[in-house]
């Protein structure tokens, strides 16, 4: 997925653009840089109902364990299963093979009030 | 900085205990530093015990286990010192490395105004790799803190969206357990024992109000931290 094209929140997750009221979460490059080597990603609950901003999986990094949160409220249907036996994705490809899960009944309008790829960037500078 | 009172507790009272600071709405550091009462191994966050652990040498050796929040390898406390510091996160860096660093800096402060041979960062002069062992201690990252080339302070972090907590122990007595290296799979006696090491000749309670000053040097004076029931108060 490209950059641009997805949407951002504070805690450097990003949402792809809603398709039928579906989108893949992930966490940013920049978050992927702070972490370090990602050694285990905690399964998402599939089916659990998620508000935006509540803990939704927890990442494990050179020793740190790591809440993500959800970046728009939905229901988690699916968990990127290829990470139990490769969590290096998220380093490698965050953006894309190393997405973490799949929300379904998101409001798009929800997703388009998220940051855009050129506002995270500004909020990356200020932080 | 806030430093919790509290009176001996179980390991797992103790990680249910870490687990509430991290959550708790504080905008200073809080510091606890304890020495577990008797031998008590401590698991990381998503280890798997029926695979890394001889479970049957740990029910033998009847030693207490407990879930931590923080990530890493498993660890054993006996003879050590135990600390956790929770710091808001605007106080420290935002990568996990630099956080590291910056929270073990007291630690290694202290140790070297009692044994300036300590070293840190370095790493430890064992050979070949030491990634995959279940045993915290028997990991040495760049940034481990080692004395004759072994390591003698294990950590590992919690983080969330407001707060950092990061776990540590340092070893000070050697082991009352013998063959402490039976508890974790996968693990030669001899590379733990390249790998472990104690500051035995260091004098316990001295070591503790030297991190109790320099973590207040790095974080603020000292404040008592009481807890009743569940309530706190200063």
């Amino acid at each position: 997925m490209k950059a641009e094209e997805l949407r951002y929140t504070k805690d450097h997750e990003w949402a792809s653009i809603p398709q039928n009221g579906k989108c893949l979460v992930g966490i940013s490059d920049h978050a992927q840089k702070e972490l370090g080597d990602i050694v285990y990603v905690e399964e998402a609950q599939t089916g659990k109902l998620v508000s935006a901003g509540d803990a939704s999986s927890t990442v494990e990094s050179v020793k740190a364990a790591s809440d993500i949160y959800a970046p728009l409220s939905g229901t988690i249907c699916r968990f990127n299963t290829e990470l139990n036996n490769n969590p290096s994705l998220v380093n490698v490809d965050p953006l894309g093979a190393g997405w973490l899960f799949e929300l379904e009944g998101v409001a798009v309008a929800d997703w388009e009030s998220l940051m855009s790829y050129e506002d995270y960037q500004g909020y990356l500078t200020s932080l | 900085m806030y430093l919790v009172q509290e009176s001996p507790l179980s390991m797992q009272e103790s990680m249910d205990l870490d687990e509430s600071l991290i959550n708790l709405d504080l905008d200073e550091p809080v510091l606890r530093i304890y020495c577990p009462q008797k031998p008590v191994l401590t698991l990381g966050r998503f280890q798997k015990p029926e695979i890394e652990m001889d479970l049957n040498f740990v029910r033998e050796a009847g030693i207490e286990c407990a879930r931590r929040i923080t990530g890493g390898k498993a660890l054993l406390h006996d003879g050590g010192i135990t600390y956790t510091i929770v710091v808001p996160r605007v106080l420290v860096s935002d990568t996990v490395s630099d956080s590291y660093r910056e929270l073990s800096l007291p630690v290694y402060n202290a140790i070297s105004s009692l044994e300036p041979r300590v070293n840190w960062p370095g790493k430890a002069d064992c050979n070949g790799t030491s990634l995959g062992f279940s045993a915290c201690f028997a990991q040495q990252e760049v940034e481990t803190v080692t004395f004759c080339g072994r390591k003698v302070v294990g950590s590992a972090q919690r983080r969330n969206r407001y707060r950092v907590l990061q776990h540590g122990e340092i070893n000070v007595m050697k082991p009352s357990l013998s063959e402490p290296w039976r508890l974790f799979v996968g693990i030669k006696p001899e590379e733990y024992q390249a790998r472990v090491g104690y500051l035995n000749h260091l004098n316990r309670e001295e070591l503790i109000a030297v991190l109790k000053k320099h973590f207040a040097q790095s974080f603020g004076t000292l404040k008592p931290l009481f807890r009743k029931g569940s309530l706190w108060s200063q």
